[in-house]
């Protein structure tokens, strides 16, 4: 399957969700296990995508959304939750309930009940 | 690939070329937003960056992936045109085929190179070679033509447009020789009438030693079509008060008119009137106003000046309708039509 087939199936709408399917593609399709965000972008082009407007903050935010992990020497590699994630895409629904269940609960949540139990 | 002359045809697609060798008259936006606005219409099109300096390459591809393209355009798997015309340039072979990139649904590109000027500085003397019938100036004069042959009936593509550099330089004289039609974007200043005034007259001068080429030209050798049909003109650049060109920029309009009149189509009409058989009323093809901030932002988004995120509503349905009307009139100019 070529990268744009893929995409195309994926059908992500944001440069985070993008950069994810692709490094999914990286992963699965092309046997780059790590990679720099040059080859996603490279697979971007390959793909007939119109450029993504900052590749670099597109990486790093989804990398903040645990959707990608370092993999150091400044390179990334998908995580569990950005496999489950373009895994379950096209269907978004299934995705933000996959991503909501396969992700660590929040501290905040945590602080909150211990605050309660005190009282 | 061979691109022996004598064994090369010509491919369907016509080729059009957006030229005017004044600088900053807005070539690469209007070819760029004329290719997205033909591809719409569901035909396929080729986009050939033949300017140096391949800001059109770096529209439609992202910075860091232009930065590897001409990285390893010198190596074996270098794709750009200059990695395909090299072995003429440096004399070591013939062209090397290339693919084109698809950058969306029926848009394709031959990413330029700054390596392109080496090729043009080589360019001058095959150019006199040909004069002494030498094989050699004709392989490397037609070599991009050839490149673009391939290219285009690899793709299948309907047409190809050329994005040339503002100069009045050997490389634009193939790109020109090459083309079907072309067509002249002005800005509404002084500079840009000048620019048109000499125009003409290259094009004169570039049309009449290739008929000269041509007769001395080997038989059945491949040789460049050399007969660049005007198509009409484009104004670009100008602001807009109450719906219309503002003042300052309104007094360029029929002047840019009555110079494309006076200063090309006479001048090439004299030359050969199939030049100027296309260039129907009306003359100005379309009217292009500056789109200034959405037209930045378009850059950087690598889209159409009516898909990008920037400007309003109103703004993007501006640049799509104006768009469409002129893609229109230049593909039933041209005889471009849906199979």
């Amino acid at each position: 399957m070529s990268p744009k087939q893929f995409l195309f199936e994926k059908r992500p709408q944001t440069d985070i969700e993008r950069v994810t399917c692709l490094a999914f593609y990286a992963t699965h399709y092309r046997e780059m296990q790590h990679f720099k965000t040059l080859d996603l972008s490279k697979l971007n082009t390959e793909a007939a995508q119109i450029k993504l407007s900052n590749p670099n903050a597109a990486v790093d935010n989804a990398a903040q959304a645990g959707l990608l992990v370092q993999s150091g020497q400044g390179r990334k590699q998908i995580s569990s939750l950005g496999e489950v994630y373009v895994q379950a895409l096209p269907d978004r629904i299934a995705a933000k309930e996959a991503i909501a269940k396969a992700r660590p609960r929040k501290l905040r949540v945590r602080a909150k009940a211990s605050a309660s139990k005190k009282r | 690939m061979t691109n022996e002359p004598n064994k090369q045809s010509r491919y369907r697609a016509p080729r059009l070329a957006i030229f005017n060798h004044k600088g900053g008259v807005g070539k690469t936006t209007l070819t760029v937003n004329l290719a997205f606005a033909i591809a719409e219409k569901g035909f396929k099109v080729l986009i050939v960056d033949s300017d140096p300096q391949c800001n059109l390459t770096s529209y439609l591809i992202e910075e860091a992936v232009v930065d590897d393209l001409l990285d390893n355009s010198d190596s074996d798997q270098g794709a750009t045109i200059w990695s395909a015309l090299k072995p003429i340039a440096e004399g070591t072979g013939e062209t090397k085929v290339i693919p084109a990139i698809e950058v969306s649904t029926n848009l394709f590109i031959l990413p330029g190179d700054i390596r392109l000027a080496e090729f043009e500085s080589e360019l001058a003397p095959l150019w006199n070679e040909c004069f002494k019938r030498k094989l050699r100036g004709f392989r490397g004069t037609v070599a991009l033509s050839a490149l673009v042959n391939a290219v285009a009936e690899e793709n299948g593509v309907d047409l190809v447009l050329y994005d040339s550099g503002p100069n009045i330089g050997p490389l634009n004289r193939i790109i020109l020789l090459d083309c079907d039609h072309f067509i002249i974007p002005a800005a509404c200043d002084a500079f840009s009438l000048r620019a048109i005034r000499t125009l003409g007259h290259a094009l004169y001068e570039w049309v009449g030693d290739w008929q000269t080429i041509q007769e001395l030209a080997p038989d059945n050798v491949y040789l460049l079509p050399g007969l660049p049909k005007l198509l009409g003109y484009v104004p670009q650049r100008f602001r807009v008060y109450a719906s219309r060109p503002a003042a300052q920029f309104a007094s360029f309009l029929p002047r840019i008119e009555k110079t494309v009149v006076e200063d090309v189509i006479t001048v090439l009409a004299r030359l050969n009137a199939v030049l100027v058989s296309s260039a129907a009323h009306p003359l100005k093809l379309a009217e292009i106003k500056d789109f200034s901030g959405q037209a930045t932002a378009a850059q950087e988004e690598g889209v159409s000046l009516w898909t990008v995120r920037s400007g309003t509503p109103a703004q993007r349905a501006d640049a799509q309708s104006d768009f469409q009307a002129f893609a229109a009139m230049v593909l039933r100019r041209i005889g471009v039509t849906k199979q």
